[in-house]
């Protein structure tokens, strides 16, 4: 990165923060503090809805996604769309009627205060140990290309998105989200044209999807219904459908994101923006990925792109081993790349064996270079146990910073950090929000008139939470793969929240006494199936099912256990 | 039954109950929400068709 880059990226991020701190000084009200501006539109919800859920790991991984796997992963989406139709036509219309702050609110009005409680607690434990993930996981991959310290990253990172998100709330967070998303449609739009414009001379779009296509990087949509299958249309649709639920209907994090608003309309128009973007946008990202995987095939590619460690071993007591296995990846890669050449000569003849052996030529040669690429994982691995050997997160951070002109390199990491710090902000504003008002609130009742204070506490909390994240952060060691890490704690603790609200909104004759203990019966299940799954294999199943023992055992415990419970008067709800 | 049931000027005018503005989307060409979820989620699977088509085309 040069001057004009530090320019691009500091001028980008500074001003958007400053901006958002500065608009936004004077909120002193509650409920803009908690729920955003009252004028807010829905395009403004649309994109802040987007932003929360974007966070840099989907720009930094998900490219890295496509160029290894395919594009496949854009089913995981597929259930999103009637998940954010179910969520606009039941959820919110009772959230806006009802007034509350929070979704756990919800729950204190249709069952009773321990229910909240534990509906809120579920949420801060969630949310509480994923924020330290949320800021580390990118802060270590940018930290490592741009051989900035991982520590002055996290605190760069956290200490900006803290002092918006406390000055401003959720107006805040809303009105930076708006500018931020803005930064990253540009910035990957730019990535996508200076991709294609790197391609060979002779290779352009169409060709280039050819070859990530013959590669086996392009199917989009798989109908099979072997389980073996990672990427289905029917695990999308189905799994999904729930995950897309949970988050959207009771994360608190996006459920602050459209409650607010001028009317009911902008909320549910900003959810249908993104039932209708959201797909089409995880494609476009896939795509890059499955291009960058093309680009990479007629120029000499690493054999491991993590290249700061592979280095390191490179220059190490071993490192004549590793040398050893990049030449031989360098030598099968230039054969691959030739052969992919070949392949493209005989693909318009008519001579359809000659497609057909130029095809399987190219295909034996990816294979050949995938095994070096695993060798030298391996490798890595024998000689420092505690080396990082996922690198696809790195392909595309790392395509950035050796290919594009500067100016450009400042524009995609502003993409990064500018999704770093809106998804950070999103989820800092709930954690702080969940805090004063089910907590805080909860236990000094009689403070809830007392507006000013009730803003101040939900300034501290917010606070407090950065502070927590930080801490998590530079202190926590984490998992490797950091998106899984996130995904099964979320899978831990959605299954049992999304089952509590299922009950309340559609068995309306089980009381809060069933549900609550539904819910602590199956969350300990959870948690049992989780931590005994190492010495019990047949407890060794995909973390996705959890959502699904999580919701229905919750569901069904309850109508259980309400059978043998007396029926407790229907408390007032918007219904 | 059949038949139309004859006016009565002395009956007071039924009164319509005041429509529900949340049940307006504002948005030209749909008069209800539902018509709008119908959109939704046709334009889905308008995409999954055409993700379907690029992955066969591009194989």
């Amino acid at each position: 990165m040069n001057t004009f880059d530090w320019v691009v990226l500091l001028g980008t991020m500074i001003s958007i923060a400053t901006y958002g701190a500065w608009h936004t000084r004077h909120t002193n009200h509650l409920d803009t503090y908690l729920k955003g501006s009252k004028t807010t539109k829905w395009g403004t919800i649309g994109i802040s809805v987007m932003a929360t859920q974007a966070s840099a790991i989907t720009f930094l991984s998900i490219p890295g996604q496509g160029f290894e796997s395919g594009i496949g992963f854009v089913q995981n989406y597929f259930g999103l769309p009637l998940a954010l139709i179910i969520v606009c036509a039941v959820f919110l219309p009772i959230y806006r009627k009802l007034g509350v702050y929070t979704a756990y609110e919800y729950l204190g009005n249709r069952f009773d205060a321990k229910t909240r409680l534990l509906g809120a607690g579920l949420f801060l434990l969630q949310r509480g140990l994923a924020a330290g993930v949320t800021i580390y996981a990118p802060a270590i991959i940018l930290a490592t290309v741009l051989g900035w310290r991982l520590d002055l990253t996290v605190i760069g990172i956290g200490v900006v998105v803290i002092v918006y998100t406390v000055t401003g709330g959720s107006e805040a967070v809303s009105l930076t989200q708006k500018w931020q998303m803005g930064i990253i449609f540009v910035g990957m739009v730019t990535a996508f044209l200076l991709l294609i414009a790197r391609l060979p001379d002779g290779l352009g779009f169409n060709e280039a999807a050819h070859v990530a296509g013959a590669m086996g990087k392009l199917q989009a949509v798989d109908y099979s219904m072997d389980p073996e299958k990672r990427y289905t249309i029917w695990s999308g649709l189905f799994g999904g459908l729930f995950l897309s639920l949970s988050y959207f209907g009771t994360d608190q994090s996006q459920v602050q994101r459209y409650i607010g608003g001028a009317a009911l309309r902008e909320g549910r128009l900003g959810l249908m923006f993104n039932a209708v973007l959201k797909v089409p946008m995880q494609f476009f990202i896939l795509l890059i990925g499955a291009l960058l995987f093309v680009f990479y095939q007629f120029q000499p590619a690493p054999v491991f792109y993590n290249r700061v460690e592979w280095q390191r071993h490179v220059a190490g007591t071993h490192g004549a081993e590793f040398q050893a296995v990049e030449d031989k990846h360098a030598q099968l890669h230039a054969a691959k790349s030739e052969a992919i050449r070949a392949w493209l000569q005989v693909r318009h003849s008519t001579d359809a064996a000659a497609e057909t052996a130029a095809r399987e030529a190219m295909l034996a040669r990816e294979a050949e270079t995938q095994a070096v690429r695993q060798e030298a994982k391996d490798l890595l691995r024998a000689r420092d146990p505690l080396a990082k050997i996922k690198d696809s997160d790195y392909i595309f951070i790392g395509f950035i910073l050796s290919q594009m002109p500067h100016g450009a390199i400042g524009l995609l990491v502003a993409v990064m950090f500018a999704a770093a710090l809106s998804s950070k902000a999103g989820e800092l504003n709930a954690l702080g929000t969940t805090s004063t008002i089910d907590l805080w609130r909860h236990f000094r009742p009689l403070a809830a008139h007392d507006e000013r204070r009730n803003v101040r506490v939900a300034k501290w909390w917010t606070a407090v939470w950065g502070l927590v994240a930080i801490a998590f952060a530079l202190f926590a060691g984490f998992a490797e793969n950091l998106i899984e890490a996130i995904n099964i704690i979320g899978s831990i603790f959605y299954g049992v929240v999304l089952g509590i609200f299922l009950v309340a909104f559609f068995v309306k004759w089980v009381g809060g006494t069933a549900v609550f203990w539904a819910a602590v019966i199956s969350q300990t299940a959870i948690f049992a199936v989780y931590f005994l799954r190492l010495r019990f294999p047949v407890l060794d199943f995909s973390y996705l099912w959890y959502n699904v023992i999580g919701c229905t055992g919750c569901v069904l415990l309850s109508i259980i256990l309400q059978l043998f419970l007396p029926r407790a008067p229907r408390k007032a709800t918007a219904q | 039954m059949s038949g139309s049931k004859p006016e009565s000027s002395s009956q007071p005018p039924s009164v319509q109950p005041e429509p529900d503005p949340d049940d307006f989307p504002g948005v030209p060409g749909f008069k209800n929400w539902r018509g709008i979820y119908i959109f939704v989620i046709a334009f889905f699977a308008v995409v999954v068709v055409l993700l379907t088509l690029f992955s066969q085309h591009y194989r």
